[in-house]
Formats: structure tokens, sequence, C-alpha cells
């Protein structure tokens, strides 16, 4: 490790609350798990200590940093998130909370709804909204309006808003049409519908167990005692990634703890949509007697700082130095359709690879990866010989053929749930089944053989002759096993029993696959798992036959729900590839790199915000007034998080930075965004 | 492969059990579709968990009456419990408490559902206590367990962490831990088994030399498969070994499902 600098040392020595400030790559993180380990090797027992970082996968560091110590044993070391400790605390202390709560029936213990859960359960009380004509004219897919409702519950409870003051909020500050005004209010009964339910049936989304645990555990005399018997020190990395409910747990935990180091990574809060509060954050400074500024960066040359005070120029009308930016740039790969730009972009980036850049060292960061991008630049990556990984946060199943396919035959399997697979669908469920079996055979096997009325499987003695013969005995054979396995399961038999067997006594043998299926393994093993976490908690969903349990979990998928955990698709990623990344998704991994690919520099997306009608994360700031929203508001919030992203970008990046553009959009229409127009002069030199 | 690993008693048994399901489960971490629990193993499951939050609830002080538990089976287990519980020794309370202890340049790890920790007769001792709400098992069995096994060696070489203000040793003598196990099915019989530093000496070069098999697998990227096929009657991997010939065991849950793993507990949409 590098030696530390003289602002590291003394916030490791501090004995009192601190306050680090300073951009990503000054050594703040650092200087946080030094802090952990110094507390350890003078006899602070590790279960004194609480580490509170932004996202799950920040904790591995802080426990890397511990083990690599050689400090020797230790016991109950909390390294954790807000929300998981929110959850965690709930559930532990629930007997407290459940009744104060408005939890109607308090002894029955509470179950948590993971998102695609919660999406469910949204899902079937909007269902019946829209058949009675809620959210007419709104132009969202069911799955948008699921998920913007949640968002605003989230939000709400991330903010220490009540639902009804953040319902309020939202109908109060619209200036535009009529109609929104009339949708908010169908958004309003939903989430509240959805609260009840919860509350009825002991069920806590991300909402209700943040505002559990913000509103009646944090100020429990029980619970202060709990925490202020046990943790005597508290570490928090990335404070401006907290929300308004996670700052107000700091600073009353701050009440009881010896010592408490906050770390500030100016120019971050890349989680606002979650409801994170960079300037409520920076307020805790108040609360600190020391304050510490980190100004060295370890990673960014002045050129890069240069490239992002262009940006700012530009955005925010400063007058900042930009002397060199355009050193910032190592190339411009400009071409004038998308796959113009990809088959030029891979080859630059095997030459870097061939110079002696290693693979993880590059990362691509794109504003949006819809599928055709995503298969351009893929197959540009593949042809190149590079390997590649996407960092995908989360996914939405149905994208994923086998889970399509295995949920083909999960409705085949049971007709009277009234759900018919396309002929499509069954021909691609009978290639991803059967080894060797082409897309042609198989939609020959589905024309002839599937009746979407039924809908069912015919036996092979319906095919002609010719036609058995051209697909072949055993495949035949293999069609028909399937037909008749299909045909024996008990309708008792829960989904995820079956979706198990499918794939273990059947999918999985090596007569349909003569080679482990990896791949499908791990899609089976997402289902089984869905579907088990979906049928533990179907009644309390209001879900009570196996039809409808089947029902709701084929249609979710379809629907496009998204999952938090989804299963590695396709061939498994290569951890040491060149990482592909949406913009958050990279800065809130934090990883720093030697070269970032800026792509699609003059697409509009660096500079979007999600379309959210329903659900308006900057109006449900708990710091912002309740006055009307505006263009120029909305303007302005536009300008100041692209700011923040080339900001974050460029501390995060050890070398230079590769533009890729394509002049027209996938429909077309040339691009010319707002970042790209912000570099034109580093573009030029 | 140079990696430090992190050893639980879960994971010590499938090394032991197959060296293969060793390395697929736990450092290839290759999924593949595990057969869900029937409805009786997953309802003992879900009461045996709320079991364990009922005590450790009970041993932070909260004080949660019986009658304001909702399961039957439950209240009727915690009332035995009160009624005819183990003698708790006086000390500090570390309910669901883990312990995490280098062994060369891997970490073992055990969560221990009560640990008490204290001084007696000027010297400092550490009780583990146990509750399980499954088949009772004889005490000469319970000696044999890895759970035992790994528990005591943990506080004896780790248990200098424990203490309050962080001790002076790393260590515990070993005639000062024991272990507790009280059964909802036997409430009036716990098992207790003391440690001895003979045993220890023995039980500590046992795992010491577990972990020394761990590495030279690693070394060397030998993983057979196991020779016993009944192992494989429970494996969630039998067809991806191609021994779907052992056959299957109907599925229980074990008592103490262990997680080791940092979990995303998912109940956050995405980042846009
Ligand atoms: S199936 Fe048998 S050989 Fe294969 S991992 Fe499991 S126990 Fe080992």
């Amino acid at each position: 490790m590098a030696a530390l600098t003289a602002v590291q040392n003394e916030t490791i020595a501090a004995n009192t609350h601190s306050f680090l400030l300073g951009a990503a790559g000054t050594g703040k993180t650092t200087a946080l798990q030094q802090r952990l380990l110094r507390l350890l090797a003078d006899g602070e027992p590790a279960y004194t200590l609480l580490v509170l970082v932004a996202e799950p996968e920040h904790q591995q560091e802080f426990l890397d940093a511990v083990h690599q110590s050689g400090l020797g044993p230790y016991a109950d070391l909390k390294i954790t998130t807000y929300t998981q400790l929110a959850q965690e605390m709930v559930a532990l202390f629930w007997p407290l909370v459940a009744r104060p709560g408005g939890f109607i029936h308090p002894h029955r213990p509470p179950t948590f709804l993971s998102y695609d859960l919660a999406q469910l359960l949204m899902w079937g009380i909007i269902s019946a909204m829209l058949r009675e004509g809620a959210f007419s004219d709104l132009r969202l897919r069911p799955q948008q309006i699921v998920s913007q409702l949640l968002d605003t519950l989230n939000r709400a409870a991330l903010n220490g808003l009540s639902l009804e003051a953040a319902i309020e909020r939202q109908i109060d500050t619209w200036v535009g049409e009529a109609e929104r005004v009339r949708h908010l209010q169908d958004a309003a009964t939903a989430v509240t519908q959805f609260r009840r339910h919860c509350l009825a049936h002991s069920l806590l989304d991300l909402s209700l167990a943040v505002q559990m645990f913000d509103t009646q555990l944090v100020k429990h005399p029980e619970f202060h005692r709990y925490f202020r018997e046990r943790f005597r020190h508290l570490i928090v990395d990335n404070i401006e990634e907290q929300t308004p409910a996670g700052q107000n747990f700091v600073t009353q935990l701050m009440d009881s703890t010896q010592t408490t180091a906050v770390a500030y990574d100016d120019g971050g809060g890349y989680k606002r949509f979650m409801a994170a509060d960079p300037s409520g954050a920076k307020r805790l400074r108040l609360n600190c007697k020391l304050a510490f500024d980190f100004t060295q960066n370890f990673v960014a040359a002045p050129e890069m700082t240069a490239l992002a005070n262009l940006v700012d120029n530009f955005l925010l009308h400063t007058n900042l130095p930009t002397l060199g930016a355009e050193k910032a740039v190592e190339r411009v790969v400009n071409g004038r359709y998308r796959r113009d730009m990809t088959s030029q972009l891979a080859p630059l980036l095997a030459n870097l690879v061939d110079q002696g850049t290693p693979t993880n060292q590059i990362a691509i960061i794109v504003p949006y990866l819809d599928g055709a991008l995503h298969y351009l630049l893929t197959q540009a990556l593949q042809e190149a010989g590079l390997p590649y990984f996407l960092l995908r946060r989360r996914s939405s199943p149905r994208e994923e053929p086998r889970i399509r396919a295995w949920l083909t035959w999960l409705a085949l399997a049971y007709p009277t749930w009234g759900l018919a697979p396309s002929e499509y669908d069954v021909a691609e469920a009978l290639t991803l089944s059967i080894s060797g079996l082409d897309p042609a055979r198989a939609a020959l096997i589905a024309e002839r053989l599937y009746q979407t009325k039924g809908p069912r499987l015919l036996p092979i003695t319906e095919l002609p002759d010719w036609l058995a013969e051209r697909i072949g005995a055993h495949t035949i054979n293999l069609v028909e096993e399937l037909r008749l396995w299909l045909e024996a399961q008990s309708p008792t038999l829960p989904i995820d029993a079956f979706l198990y067997n499918l794939f273990n006594d059947l999918l999985a043998q090596p007569r349909f696959r003569p080679e482990p299926d990896i791949s499908g393994a791990a899609v089976c093993d997402w289902l089984v798992q869905s579907a088990t976490r979906l049928r533990q908690s179907a009644q309390a969903i209001g879900l009570t036959t196996p039809a409808e349990i089947g029902v709701t979990f084929i249609d979710g998928v379809n629907q496009g729900l998204v999952t938090a955990n989804p299963p590695e698709l396709g061939d498994p990623p290569d951890p040491n590839g060149i990482m592909i990344s949406t913009i958050y998704g990279y800065l809130l991994a934090g990883q720093r790199v030697t070269y970032q690919v800026w792509l699609e520099t003059a697409a509009t997306g660096w500079w979007d915000i999600p379309k959210q009608p329903l659900s308006n994360a900057f109006v449900l700031a708990q710091s912002r007034q309740p006055i009307l929203w505006s263009t120029e508001e909305e303007f302005a919030i536009r300008n100041q998080l692209l700011s923040n992203i080339i900001r974050g970008l460029t501390n995060r990046c050890t070398g230079r930075i590769i533009l890729a553009n394509s002049d027209l959009d996938r429909r077309g229409l040339r691009q010319e965004g707002p970042l790209w127009r912000a570099l034109q002069p580093a573009r030029k030199a | 492969m140079s990696q430090s690993l992190l050893l639980s008693q879960g994971k010590l048994e499938a090394f032991l059990a197959c060296r293969r399901r060793f390395y697929l489960r736990s450092l290839r971490r290759l999924p593949w579709p595990a057969a869900p629990l029937g409805d009786e193993s997953e309802e003992a499951l879900a009461r045996g968990q709320q079991f364990h939050r009922v005590m450790e609830r009970h041993f932070l002080g909260l004080g949660i009456a019986p009658e304001e538990i909702d399961d039957g089976r439950v209240q009727h287990w915690q009332r035995q419990f009160q009624a005819s519980g183990p003698a708790i020794p006086d000390g500090q309370l570390l309910p669901e408490h883990r312990l995490t202890v280098p062994v060369g340049r891997h970490l073992l790890l055990g969560r221990f559902d009560l640990l008490v920790v204290g001084e007696a007769d000027g010297r400092a001792f550490a009780h583990i206590f146990d509750w399980k709400t499954g088949k009772a098992r004889r005490e000469a069995d319970l000696r044999q367990n890895w759970q035992t096994r790994l528990y005591l060696a943990l506080l004896a070489e780790g248990g200098g962490a424990l203490r309050a203000q962080g001790g002076n040793g790393r260590s515990l003598s070993p005639d000062r831990v024991s272990i507790t196990y009280w059964y909802a099915a036997e409430p009036d019989t716990p098992r207790t088994i003391r440690y001895t530093s003979a045993w220890h000496a023995q039980n500590w070069a046992d795992i010491q030399a577990i972990v020394a098999q761990i590495d030279a697998a690693l070394s060397q990227d030998n993983w057979p498969l196991t020779d016993d096929w009944d192992e494989c009657r429970r494996c969630a991997y039998q067809v991806y070994c191609g021994r779907q010939t052992a056959g299957h065991d109907p599925l229980t849950a074990t008592e103490e499902e262990e997680s080791d793993e940092l979990t995303d507990l998912s109940l956050e949409p995405q980042t846009p």
C-alpha cells in the first residue's frame, strides 16, 4: 500500500467525530479502512464497531482490509448498508414496532417482500384498477406503472415523508395538463391500497421496512439502549449516497458513539433517484468536531479535471480552467451508424490490450444499453477476441430465452390455467430444451403438434412420415417424452417443485443435453428460488390456489417485472474482462480504470433523467420546498447531474477517455446531445 | 488458486463429504437448482428460525411474553424454556454472535445462538448455548459433531477477541470453554460438553489438517467426486456429476441454515 498522507493519518488517529470531505480518488475510503484497523489494533472489540456503506458490494472491501491485516480473530463486526440494517433491525425488534406501526396482526412474524414480490403485489392491485379505467391515456406499460408506484412508496419513506404527504406534494406541485392530476390520484389510490394490504398481512416492502425503522425504531428507548450498549464507534463511507432517513439514523447514533468518521464524496450523490440527499449529508459536518479536507487526488490527472471543467463551463456557465483538457481524450471514434461505431471501437480496444492494458482496466460506459446496441457491442468485442462482462444491477427475466422456455412448459403442463403460449414460444422452448434441434425443425414441430386451444401438445403420431423422418427419430422420441412428462404432472404440485423436476428429471438429462447445461441450471435455479419465494408469500399476497400462484408467476415475468437477483444470462461472464456498465452502475461500483469509453457520447441519454410521470424523485426530496415543478428546475437538475456524472467519471479514470459516437440514433435521428457539445473543444484538438 | 476462504461448519462438512461438492458450491459457485423442501420440512425450518429469533430477543432483554407469539408450537417451546431452560452463567450475554478466527491464510467462522463470556474464580470463561428444535441427539454423538468441535476450537483459539475491553490475548484456556445444547424436545436434559486442553490439542490439529488438505486441493486444483454415493442422494449436483443412479433421499432442512456469504437483500429496485 502507498504511504499514507498526513490528512489520512490524522483521520485514522482521530478520537472524536470527524468529517472527511473530498472528491472520489482522494483516499477517503482507504483512510476509513485504516481507521477501522487502528481501532481493532487498539483492542476495541469488533462487536462495538459499525461500518455503514452505500452499496452491498462495498462491504467486501472493508472485510478484505480486515482479513489482510493479520490482526487475528474478531467477533461480530458489522459492515452493512442502511437498508439492510433497517430490515434486520425491524425483524429483530418486531414486537416493539408492529403494533404502533399500524400492523393489524402484530403477533404475526413479518414477511419481507423482495422487489419482485412487491411488484407482483402491486401488479395485482393495479390490474383490477386498470380494468376499471384507471391510468387511462397514460402512455406507460403496466410494468412501468408498477415500478413508479413502488418508487413513490420508497422515496416517501427514504425521505422521511408520510405517504399522504408524498402524494400531496406530487399533486400540489404539478403545473402541466390536468389529466396528470387524475393519474396521480389513481397512483395515490394504488399506493394506499398497497400499504393497507401490507399492514393487514404483516408484509414489509422496502418502504415499510424503512418507515418502521425511521419512525418507530430509531427513537424507541429499547432500541437506543441496544445501540448505545453495543456500538462505540461508527464509520460511514459515502454519506452523500445516504437518504434523509439514513442521515437521521447516523445523526441519532452519533449522540451515543464515542467516535464517528463520516466520509463525504464531493460531487457524488448518484442515488438521487433513490432519495440520496447530498446537501443534507454535507450538513453533518456541523455535528463533527473535526473536519478533514482530502484534496490530493491519487487517481485523476490534471487534464481529467480540465475535461470535467470543460463540461461544467458549458452546462453550469462556470469559468473553470480547461487548459490541457484535450489531452484527457485518447481518441474520438465516430461512425454514421451504431454498427460503424462499435466496429471501429473494438479494434481500438484490442490495440490497447495488445500494448499491455489489462482488459479489466477498460470500462465501456453507456447511458442505456438496448438489445440492439448490446448485440452490436458484444459481437464486436467477441470478434476482436476481447473478454467482457456486463455490470448488471438488475434485469428483466423475460429477456432470457430459457426463462421463457421453462415457463412455456409450465403453462402447457397446466392447461386449465388458461395461459396459451404462442407457437413461436413453443418452438423456441423446443430448441432450448432438446440439444441439436435447430429452430427451423422446432418451428415445424410446433406448427404440427402444438394447439393453442387447450393448450396442448399432440402425440408424435400426428406428424406425417416425411416430417418425422426429416426431424429424426431421436428428437421425435424426446418430444414425445416431454409431452408425456408434462401430461403426467400433478395439478397440486407446487410450481417450484415442477420447475426443479422439469430441469433435473428431464431437460438436464444427457439424452436431452449431453453436456451439463450450466447456463440452463443458473436460470432454473433462479426460477426455482423465485417461485419458492412467491409460494411462501402467496397467501399473504392474496393468492390461494396453485393456479393463481402459477398464473401470477408467469404473468409477472411476461409483464417484464425486474428482479433484484438476476441469474447470469448467457455465457458465464469473465470478471477480468472489459466492463460494460450503465453510468450509475459504474459510478456506484466505484471502480477505477485506465481507459473509459463514453459510448454514444452525443446521445441525450447522458443528460436525460428517467421519465416518471407517476413519481418525481426531485419533488419528493425532503429538502425541496413544496413549490411548483418547472421546466427550468428540471433543466437545472439535468445539467447538475451530468456535471456530477462527468466529475465522477474523470475522478475514476487513471488514463484517458475514448469518446465513441454514432451520428444517428436507433431511430435514425441525428444525435447532438449536451455532452457532445460540451466536449467540442476537446474533440477538435 | 491463492484465495483466502471463509470456512464455516457447513463448508468443512461439505469438503469432508465430497470435495467436488465443496469446489462446485464454495469455489466455483456453480448455481444448480436444489430440490425445494417439502411442506413439513419448510414449516419445521420456519418454526426453528422463529424460535431462535424469540430466544435472541429474550437475551437482548426485550421480554416478549409467550402469548405474544403467534405460533402455538413456538409458544410452547418458549414456555418450556422458561420453566426448564438451562442455567445461564453470570456474564455478558451475546446472542447470535459470530467469531472469525484465522487459520493459515483462511478464516474459520462460527455463529453462536448465545455466547456468555465473563469471569469466574478470577479466570475468563466462554459458554456457548445452542437451541435445537429438531430431534434430540445423544451427547456422545454431539461430541463428534463438527459444530461442537469447530465452535469449541474457535473459542479456545480466538475467544480473547470477545472480551469487552478487547482482552490482551487471542485465546481462552480450553478448560474454560463449554457448549450446551438445549433441545425443545427434551427440555429438562440439556447436554453440556466441556472442552479440555488435551482435546483441543487433538481437535485443533485435526482442523488444521483439514485446512491443509483444502490448501493442497487448491494448489493442485484437484476436486475428486466422492466414493460414497449416499452423499449424492442429497446433493444438488447429482445430474451435473452424472450420478443420477444414486437415487434421492427426501430432503430435510438442517436446523441451522448458515449463511456466511454477503447477501443482497433485494428489497431495493434498480438504479437507472
Ligand atoms: S453428486 Fe456426488 S460426487 Fe457430485 S458433488 Fe454431489 S456428492 Fe459430490
